[in-house]
């Protein structure tokens, strides 16, 4: 793809204003009131139970971003939770979480992060967020003329991410009957290419899964694990990861390791909070970041 | 005389299990105890033990009955990876 085709694939929006870059490219800024309605949002790394000095009260940070959420104007189709729900996977964490989300006005989509399978126990969080058929784990479903995709990358984390070939010959099955043209979105927890394979934020296999979604003119591919924004594109595969609701992260290779990063108050909540899409007509994603503060 | 069994301790701090690889007789405990800021697991490769999740400032013991070479990871950060060496007690020994 061409660096044009890109900017017009995708653009990256502050809070309240939408930058699109023209095919001249100018910056094109225009109140988000004025853009089309979003059509969904997603959250991410709630890590409820965790309570350091990154973020003592996780809960109320996900409660914040939650009443944002349903005070939009026009709710979302959806949202998303893109993992890590929990810090530790025990029982009242999840009880915790499901009451927390429970609340949001949208219709809620969630993934497991490794956080929700500690123990190699998958049963625990399939119980409290059972997927549409109660059968599969991952999934897709077509909406809008959009067609999304769930895929989970945390049942074998001794690999880092990994799809597995049960689930990658799925997505193959899956997207088989899908046009070149229909816009294609992808949830993950972790990121699906080598972001920062020092750091496990990476999928051992992701590249097969690429390779299946790059005959396809436009793919959005969405995930949390990492605790922040960071943006990247491979053809005609736009990802975006995003920030927690619970604590950022540094940025690949700016500490010796991964791990909460603790920020003063004020500084956590432009750090945290949720993300709003919009999918234009021609499967471009608009992706707006919306902080706490 | 019973010798004196001294515990055994592995800290865990800046993602990496410290020692990385101690030796314990068979019949000692080691325990786990948990300095970052982050939570950790010590998982074992075949599956003998799991701690779960240990938070923050938590710890975990686990006692190494069997002799053998027991590889761990963490299951939140794989690369975080570790071995307990169990020998046989000497009294055991022909």
């Amino acid at each position: 793809m061409k660096r044009t085709a890109f900017l017009e694939h995708v653009a990256w929006t502050g809070a309240g204003i939408a930058y699109t870059l023209t095919a001249g490219g100018l910056f094109e800024g225009r109140a988000l009131a004025q853009a089309q309605a979003i059509d969904f949002v997603q959250i991410s790394d709630s890590h409820i139970g965790f309570h350091q000095a990154a973020n003592p009260d996780v809960a109320a940070t996900l409660k914040a971003s939650i009443d944002a959420i349903n005070a939009l104007p026009q709710q979302p189709a959806f949202v998303v939770h893109t993992g890590d729900v929990t810090h530790l996977s025990t029982p009242e964490q999840f009880a915790t979480a499901k009451e927390l989300l429970s609340t949001l006005r949208a219709p809620l989509v969630v993934l497991p992060g490794e956080h929700d399978f500690i123990g190699k126990n998958h049963t625990r969080f399939f119980d409290v967020f059972p997927a549409d058929d109660k059968r599969s784990t991952w999934r897709s479903w077509d909406s809008g003329g959009v067609h999304y995709v769930v895929l989970i990358n945390v049942f074998d984390f001794e690999k880092m991410g990994l799809l597995g070939g049960e689930q990658l010959a799925w997505l193959e099955r899956d997207l088989a009957s899908q046009k070149q043209g229909t816009p294609i979105v992808v949830f993950t927890h972790v990121p699906l290419y080598a972001l920062y394979p020092q750091w496990g934020w990476t999928t051992e296999d992701g590249a097969k899964a690429l390779a299946l979604l790059r005959r396809f003119d436009r793919v959005t591919v969405l995930n949390g694990h990492i605790h922040q924004v960071v943006r990247h594109q491979e053809g005609n595969i736009v990802f975006a990861s995003a920030n927690a609701t619970a604590y950022p992260q540094p940025a690949p290779g700016t500490a010796p390791k991964p791990g909460p990063l603790a920020l003063p108050h004020d500084s956590l909540l432009h750090a945290i909070g949720y993300r709003s899409v919009e999918l234009h007509d021609d499967g471009r994603a608009v992706i707006a970041e919306h902080a706490l503060a | 005389m019973i010798p004196l069994v001294l515990a055994v301790t592995v800290a865990i701090g800046d993602f990496k299990y410290q020692p990385a690889a101690v030796t314990v007789t068979a019949g000692q405990s080691v325990r786990f105890v948990n300095r970052d800021q982050e939570a950790h697991t010590i998982t074992a490769s075949d599956g003998s033990f799991d701690s779960a999740g240990v938070d923050t400032g938590g710890a975990w013991t686990h006692r190494f009955d069997k002799p053998g070479r027991y590889t761990y990871y963490c299951e939140l950060h794989p690369y975080m990876k570790g071995t307990i060496i169990v020998i046989a007690p000497r009294s055991h020994k022909k």
